[in-house]
């Protein structure tokens, strides 16, 4: 007995010394210069390139702004959950980066990051210049501002991605159809000849669906208000000045959009029960779907989409919806934000100046170490490769994020076709809509309670209509349950509360 | 009429393997066609749907993932460690503080018993408990940080107070007369006595350790400190995203036959662990501790 | 008149020793009913001593962080902290019961619960019962091992299979009822079928987990107990019923308390890889813990979460005082405290 105590304790002691070589450790910054610490997603960050690319990080930019960067990556999945996390429980951390997957509202519900009102225009004035005002006031949340947007006009539409081998072989011309219903002769030349493929993409709750509200004339306002995966329910019609804010299963675009849905399912364009995402992944690298259907349609090359996720295949970008429109979320997607116990802020911003108007940064960040990690296909244009040997999967620093770190006029591109998209961007923004609550952000505190209860309502009876799985008409699960469920969750009340904060919001910009 | 000896075991064996044979089928299969799915092709997989045996063998899967083996052996070295000293620590922890809590003559037995299923309904929630893990314990970034929480779990202790309450009352006694400690009676005569008890609650805790990803997930930035789980769970994950929509360039989708591949990583040395660790649970310790069955 | 063991006072009756029946030995599970206790039992303090680094871990790890439940009746902001957010009294639990959805959660929470818990009790039972009749020690073992495969399978994959049984374009179940000349069936439009669908999923993933447990109770049964009740010409089904069953009877108790105990709060994996929201069967399938998920998803709100989480926990800890209360009237040893 003696001698399994002695032995265990022994054994506890040469854990316990052991243990320090396995706390992981954090460079320590000695001297005076500052050091900033920056979380950002990145979908692969090998340990040892980030310590490369953080030490060339600070070559480029500590004579700049007198502070050195400690950077951290973060997963896309952990964003969700560490992002409010570091922020709520006042974390040790400078900046923070904003995006769909840690979005900016609930960022600043968190109360942990800092009001960048006077800091901005001080630190980063080529930044604050760039974007002119109105984009500025999209950013504000009671009346301020909080993070840094990451805004490059790009128009997005709702359409089709097509493969365009199937689109060939049955003569479909693709770039005709200003409605959905003008794709039905494809969809059906594919259900009648090709017995394996199913003509549109679902999956995972996300897809499967044509209820986009920006091709029906409608800004959706806060999408969060609505299933998760849905696009929101509540609309401002982009057309109306009036701005006044409706709640779309009412409205009879609704009603025409999920009938022909469900029209469409019967039909058996989409797959009964919609698949997993994984599921969808593997049917859609084995080909066997034909479209996707999708409310992002742009001017982007498809070259990499269609080599990473259908095998190879070739897919079009087809709009259906025929005019852009430009509403806040393009604005508040993405963005930097610093935090409220961060105790240089000033610095931080100055970083973050850094980031969007120095190219090198800008880069490095995004690619990587020349000749590590990129090398240069044509320099003077600024294409890259990916360095020999390595791909997508194995690179060891692929943030694959190029919206996060500013949207850089310098940035390089893997595709020389996106430099040709760029213009096409600007063009068709010109000829875009604003959407008249465009800069309108709304709080949700008066009415969370009526959000929660509208959220379920919309995922039990809003989904399955607007995915085609029950018949409108139907009278346990039809649209005239949906509309008299949602008035009972308080539908009214959400509205009555939005209309109020959008009027006042109004009424102040026209000063 | 009673049945014939014989024809009685005959019986028996018939009902158990009509019961049970059913019922393990059902537990085999899906874990076969994991295993199977792992190593077959992704197209074929796509097309075939599941099968028993891989419609085409192919290594893709485990080729991708398996591509940075240096970040994959790291995170296998910090599972093992996490795994191995933390069910020691646990078994021990967990032990001390059943025992007491199965003796009659302790007197706090139901306060303590109380103190600690209390933990299993109340729950300070995520952000307190970050709080002081992050703040007040400094063990962000520690590797102690995926052991230290899962070291009590109040089921595991209340199950082994039973099974504690279940050894016989007069070896205890016994020791006690001959004048040995609490803690020498617990060591040497409790523990013996309950191998097969500690075998299934120290199975049981390695499971729990092996897979937790929630703790690296919140705790650890660094990626030398992932654990093997979290690390698999960040290689695939990451790739859900692109449900949201196609922007992100330059990527690989994860397939199927590797989500498969990822779990067979994953388990197959927890499986080998349990498969080793059933030979502790041997049958009829008896009172004497002389003869086994 | 046989050889029996007493269920409730698990001391072990024989026959005609004296006249009447006497008591043999306390049987392992329990000293004779009444016990005189000293009030300052030496044995007190090293087992106070014994347990401390086990208080320590549980003190550290789970009752600091309760500090924490007051911020369900709080409007937690990072910029005041824990203690300085302002109190809200009982605003944050509106969300649960305003939206008249809080009867279905809660009924199928509870309801779906109870049949997890008894069809795995009644069933991992039984299961060891056969287990601990196979003499073949390699092939018991096999078994055993087999059974607690599915414990391995992350609920994500549980996920797939089920899918992958029953989506309504290539579902393995339907194509064996299309085989068997019946209809196609649309499973995940119909929510009547997945009270069972869920029952069967939770069946298969626990009964090897609990199989275990009750395997290690039983093998600790002295074989002497065995060999008295055959000695007295008892079959098997006196074997099992005065023997094995009274001596795991503490196991299911301890079993039963804690399930109940967390009879508020579902395996939110389960529900969330395998029902995945879909609209349709969320009559029968929404409970607590996903409908504060997916409403809280979009608000971020820990408050009401917290909320959430004390009301769940305050309804079973009501009812676990009730039911421990009640085993204590039966049988005062094996009360939970």
């Amino acid at each position: 007995m003696k001698r399994t105590a002695m032995l265990f304790l022994l054994a506890l002691g040469v854990v316990l010394a052991a243990s320090p070589a396995f706390a992981g450790g954090t460079a320590e910054s000695g001297g005076a210069v500052p050091t900033l610490k920056y979380y950002f997603i990145a979908q692969q960050a090998n340990p040892d390139e980030l310590a490369l690319v953080q030490s060339s990080l600070n070559k480029l930019v500590t004579p700049k702004i007198g502070a050195k960067i400690e950077i951290h990556t973060l997963n896309f999945q952990d964003v969700t959950t560490k992002i409010p996390l570091m922020l709520s429980s006042g974390d040790d951390v400078d900046l923070v980066s904003d995006s769909t997957f840690a979005p900016y509202s609930n960022a600043v519900g968190t109360g942990g990051l800092r009001a960048l009102d006077d800091l901005i225009p001080a630190n980063a004035p080529a930044t604050w210049k760039e974007y002119p005002k109105e984009i500025w006031n999209a950013t504000r949340i009671d009346g301020k501002i909080y993070m840094v947007p990451s805004y490059k006009p790009q128009p997005s539409y709702a359409g089709v991605w097509p493969r365009k081998d199937l689109v060939d072989k049955y003569h479909f011309d693709w770039q005709a159809p200003t409605k959905w219903e003008d794709w039905e002769p494809f969809f059906d030349a594919i259900l009648q000849n090709e017995p394996g493929i199913t003509p549109i993409l679902s999956g995972d709750g996300y897809w499967g669906r044509i209820w986009f509200p920006n091709y029906y004339g409608f800004d959706s306002v806060d999408k969060g208000v609505g299933a998760p995966k849905a696009q929101g329910i509540l609309g401002v019609r982009v057309r109306d000045a009036s701005r006044k804010i409706v709640a779309t299963p009412f409205t009879q675009e609704y009603k025409d959009s999920i009938t022909l849905m469900r029209k469409w399912y019967l039909k058996g364009y989409v797959l009964k029960t919609p698949p997993t995402g994984a599921e969808m992944n593997t049917m859609r690298s084995s080909l066997k779907f034909a479209s996707f259907v999708v409310p992002f349609v742009a001017n982007w090359s498809t070259v990499a989409m269609g080599q990473n996720e259908w095998s190879g295949a070739t897919i079009l970008q087809a709009r259906v919806q025929r005019v852009a429109i430009v509403t806040t979320s393009s604005v508040t997607g993405s963005g930097t934000s610093v935090t409220r116990v961060s105790k240089h802020p000033d610095l931080a911003v100055k970083f973050i100046d850094q980031m969007f108007q120095n190219s090198d940064v800008n880069n490095l960040l995004n690619f990587g170490i020349e000749g590590k990690d990129y090398v240069f296909v044509d320099k003077a244009k600024g294409i890259v490769a990916y360095a020999p040997g390595v791909t997508g999967q194995t690179a060891a620093w692929n943030p694959n994020t190029y919206w996060q770190f500013g949207y850089n006029p310098n940035q390089y591109v893997f595709d020389p076709a996106d430099l040709v998209a760029r213009q096409k961007d600007a063009a068709d923004i010109k000829a875009g809509i604003y959407s008249p609550v465009m800069g309108f952000t709304p709080s949700r505190d008066a009415v969370k309670n009526q959000i929660a209860a509208v959220v379920s309502v919309c995922q039990q009876y809003g989904e399955p209509l607007e995915l085609g799985l029950v018949d409108p008409d139907d009278s346990q699960n039809g649209l005239a349950v949906f509309q008299q469920k949602l008035k009972e969750a308080g539908i009214d009340a959400i509205l009555a509360d939005y209309q109020k904060q959008i009027d006042t919001w109004a009424a102040n910009n026209a000063k | 009429m009673k049945l014939g000896y014989r024809n009685q075991k005959r019986g028996r064996a018939a009902i158990i393997i009509i019961v049970l044979l059913p019922v393990c089928v059902a537990c085999l299969v899906p874990l076969w066609i994991i295993i199977a799915a792992s190593f077959t092709d992704n197209a074929r997989l796509s097309a075939d749907g599941y099968r028993l045996l891989p419609s085409k063998l192919s290594l893709e899967a485990y080729r991708y993932l398996l591509v940075k083996p240096n970040l994959i052996l790291t995170a296998y070295k910090v599972s093992l460690f996490t795994t191995v000293v933390g069910t020691v620590l646990a078994l021990f922890a967990m032990s001390t503080l059943a025992y007491p809590m199965s003796r009659r003559s302790f007197r706090f037995r139901n306060v303590l018993s109380f103190f600690v299923f209390f933990t299993m309904l109340f729950n300070g929630g995520l952000v307190p408990t970050y709080i002081l893990i992050t703040r007040y314990l400094h063990l962000k970034n520690n590797i102690f940080v995926l052991i230290l929480p899962l070291l009590v779990n109040p089921f595991y202790v209340l199950l082994l107070r039973t099974y504690f309450r279940g050894l016989p009352d007069d070896l205890f006694d016994a020791a006690k007369l001959d004048g040995a400690g609490e803690f020498r009676v617990f060591a040497q005569i409790a523990v013996p006595l309950s191998t097969p008890a500690l075998a299934t609650v120290g199975l049981l805790c390695m499971l729990d350790l092996w897979n937790n990803m929630y703790l690296a997930l919140l705790y650890i930035d660094e990626k030398t400190l992932y654990p093997l789980q979290y690390l698999l769970y960040t290689l695939i994950d990451s790739m859900n995203m692109i449900q949201e929509g196609a922007t992100y360039t330059g990527t690989a989708t994860p397939y199927l036959s590797v989500r498969m591949a990822m779990a067979v990583l994953a388990i197959a040395p927890v499986l080998l662990s349990f498969l080793f660790i059933q030979r502790y649970f041997v049958r009829g310790i008896t009172l004497g501790g002389l003869k086994g069955d | 008149m046989q050889i029996s063991i007493d269920f409730w006072t698990l001391n072990v009756i024989l026959p005609n020793v004296d006249s009447g029946t006497a008591k043999l030995a306390p049987a392992a599970t329990g000293a004779p009913a009444k016990i005189r206790r000293r009030r300052t039992s030496p044995s007190n303090l090293p087992l106070l001593a014994m347990s401390t680094p086990g208080i320590l871990l549980v003190f550290v790890f789970s009752y600091l962080p309760m500090a924490g439940i007051i911020l369900a009746f709080k409007n937690f902001s990072a910029a005041s902290g824990v203690f300085g957010s302002p109190w809200v009294g009982l605003a944050n639990f509106a969300f649960l019961f305003t939206s008249g959805a809080a009867w279905r959660i809660i009924r199928n929470t509870v309801f779906l619960n109870f049949l997890f818990m008894v069809a795995a009790q009644v069933c991992s039972i039984c299961v060891a019962l056969l287990l601990n009749e196979i003499y073949e020690r390699f092939v018991a073992k096999l078994y055993q091992s087999i059974l607690f495969f599915p414990h391995f399978i992350s609920f994500v994959l549980v996920g797939y299979f089920v899918y992958a049984f029953l989506n309504a374009d290539s579902g393995f179940v339907n194509n064996i009822l299309v085989a068997l000349g019946m209809q196609k069936v649309a499973w995940y439009s119909h929510a009547q079928y997945w009270t069972a669908i869920l029952v069967l999923v939770s069946l298969w993933k626990g009964l090897g987990y609990f199989t275990v447990i009750y395997l290690a109770g039983m093998v600790a049964i002295s074989p002497e107990y065995y060999e008295a009740a055959r000695m007295d010409g008892g079959s098997k089904r006196h074997e099992v019923w005065y023997v094995t069953l009274p001596f795991i009877r503490p196991l299911i108790i301890i079993n039963v308390l804690l399930t109940v105990g967390r009879i508020f709060f579902a395996n939110f994996d389960l529900f969330y890889n395998t029902v995945r929201d879909t609209g349709l069967i969320l009559q029968t399938t929404d409970v607590i813990d996903t409908y504060v998920v997916r409403s809280l998803r979009v608000l971020g709100d820990f408050n009401m979460a917290a909320a959430a989480g004390v009301f769940q926990a305050v309804c079973g800890f009501l009812l676990v005082v009730a039911s421990n209360w009640l085993v204590r009237r039966m049988d005062p040893e094996h009360a939970l405290f």
